[in-house]
């Protein structure tokens, strides 16, 4: 999965991974491990603005 | 021992736990991953007068943006519930100032403060922790006896930990805002609240005031369809002629967790408070008031258990039950009136509207913004449990 850079840092796709892969760096950036990620696509719904992709 | 507790987060969670630990003579450390407290806000700004004064927090004017008289309800047909008292029940905040100021106090309370400075793990050693933090490149640790979560919803705390915080996609909702300036407000001292499934589907739009002209102007859905909620903003906005001719001067973007609480708030050493462990009202999406009455809470069993050299989960549990007696009762209800709203549909709604103007509502003493629409009476519950 993909962050686009308009990204907000709300945090909103981190409290809804199920498999706990995406947290916000020291510095707001989200970081998602795509080892963990099961693209179940649920962060990509729950941005409030659509910031994430790579289903 | 470096601190008796350590709190993660400066949000109103996390700097009125530091402000009242503080006062309680503990030794405090406060830290937060953002270079500057409260900024950028996640956050509408609506909160009861009632609320910040039971919590001692003084009336001032820095963050202070707006009083406000009460509420404007729209259902879906566009006809509104006005519920209007005659003095002031509500303020619109400054968030970047609110929070800066919260932690302001609780500096001069006494803890210590640390911005620009970020959490990255939690070790147990001997029945005490140490917090990994990073502040730019320097990484180090801090030994403390109690960790508090005050985190957020990107909290990890819980994480680390073992306390189950995450939320279900169905019941987040995810939120956009504007602030705008230029509005033609016809009443710049109510709040007003949008309901409907194609306005805002499981979630409402608001108009906060302000300002004469100026508002926040936001909107929450659940996000299980195809449209962002910025997307539904924009429609909600273009479809208003005295919001369309204002200009937008900021953006607010964020996810409220409208779960309810979690299940369990402790464990050894370690507590959560507010957003990161769900303490917002889910009706309503107000966050700020729980999350500081819990992190008072919170504060007071710390110092407790620092007293007994007890830090167990078990001891610690006091704290949860302590909060859970304090909003515990206000969150279920919230989220039992919420579960049924949801399952409305736009024409059930109109006629809840209808059914609540014939009651004249208008005088009831609601005084708290975040919990008014759990005092409607129960004729209200029952009246739309008999639609369903
Ligand atoms: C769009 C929107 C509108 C809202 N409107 C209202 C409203 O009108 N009224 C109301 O009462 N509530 C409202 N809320 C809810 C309210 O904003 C929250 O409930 C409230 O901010 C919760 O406070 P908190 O202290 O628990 O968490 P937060 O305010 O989220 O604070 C958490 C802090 O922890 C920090 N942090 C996180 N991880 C780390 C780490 N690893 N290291 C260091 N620091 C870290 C974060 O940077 C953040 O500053 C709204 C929320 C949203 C998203
Ligand atoms: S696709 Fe699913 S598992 Fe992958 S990061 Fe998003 S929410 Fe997590
Ligand atoms: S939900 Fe969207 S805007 Fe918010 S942090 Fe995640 S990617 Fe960024």
């Amino acid at each position: 999965m993909e962050v686009e850079e308009y990204c907000c840092y709300c945090g909103t796709c981190s409290n809804v991974c199920p498999e706990k892969a995406i947290e916000l760096s020291d510095n707001e950036k989200v970081e998602i491990d795509n080892n963990a990620c099961i693209k179940c696509g649920i962060c990509v719904k729950a941005c409030p603005v659509g910031a994430i992709y790579g289903l | 021992m470096d601190y008796d507790t350590v709190i993660i987060g400066a949000g109103p969670g996390g700097s009125m736990t530091a402000k009242t630990a503080a006062e309680l003579g503990l030794d405090v450390l406060l830290v937060e991953k953002r270079p500057e407290i409260g900024m950028p806000v996640r956050c509408g700004e609506g909160t009861g007068i009632k609320g910040l004064k039971e919590l001692g927090i003084p009336k001032n004017k820095k963050y202070i943006a707006w009083e406000t008289k009460g509420e404007y309800i729209y259902s879906p047909d566009g006809k509104r519930l006005e519920i209007v008292e005659d003095e002031p029940n509500g303020y619109v905040l400054e968030r970047r100032m609110f929070d800066k100021y919260l932690a302001l106090y609780a500096a001069k309370a006494g803890a210590d403060i640390r911005t620009r400075t970020y959490a990255m793990g939690i070790k147990r050693e001997n029945g005490f922790l140490r917090i990994k933090l990073k502040h730019f490149n320097e990484v180090y640790e801090v030994s403390c006896k109690i960790v508090v979560g005050a985190d957020g919803i990107e909290g990890t705390v819980g994480k680390w930990t073992g306390l189950e915080n995450r939320t279900k996609l169905s019941q987040m909702t995810s939120n956009v805002q504007y602030e705008m300036v230029g509005l033609k407000l016809e009443n710049p001292e109510v709040m007003e609240f949008y309901l409907g499934r194609k306005i805002a589907p499981g979630g409402y739009a608001w108009v906060f005031p302000k300002g004469e002209d100026i508002a926040n102007v936001g909107l929450g859905i659940r996000p299980t369809g195809k449209d962002t909620a910025f997307e539904y903003l924009n429609r909600f906005i273009s479809s208003h002629d005295y919001l369309k001719k204002g200009k937008k001067v900021g953006m607010v973007v964020g996810g409220v967790p409208v779960q309810g609480p979690i299940t369990k708030s402790v464990t050894d050493n370690v507590l959560l408070v507010g957003d990161a462990a769900r303490h917002v009202d889910p009706l309503t999406g107000g966050g700020m008031y729980n999350a500081m009455v819990c992190g008072r809470i919170a504060a007071k069993v710390i110092r407790e258990a620092v007293d007994t050299q007890n830090f167990s989960e078990e001891f610690l549990m006091k704290y949860e039950n302590e909060w859970r007696e304090k909003v515990g009762a206000g969150l279920m209800r919230s989220l039992k009136v919420k579960e049924v709203l949801e399952k409305l549909s736009d024409e059930q709604m109109n006629q809840i509207g209808k059914f609540l103007r014939g009651m004249k509502i208008g005088k009831l003493d609601i005084k708290e913004v975040s919990t008014s629409l759990l005092k409607l009476p129960p004729e209200f519950i029952k009246f739309v449990e008999s639609l369903l």
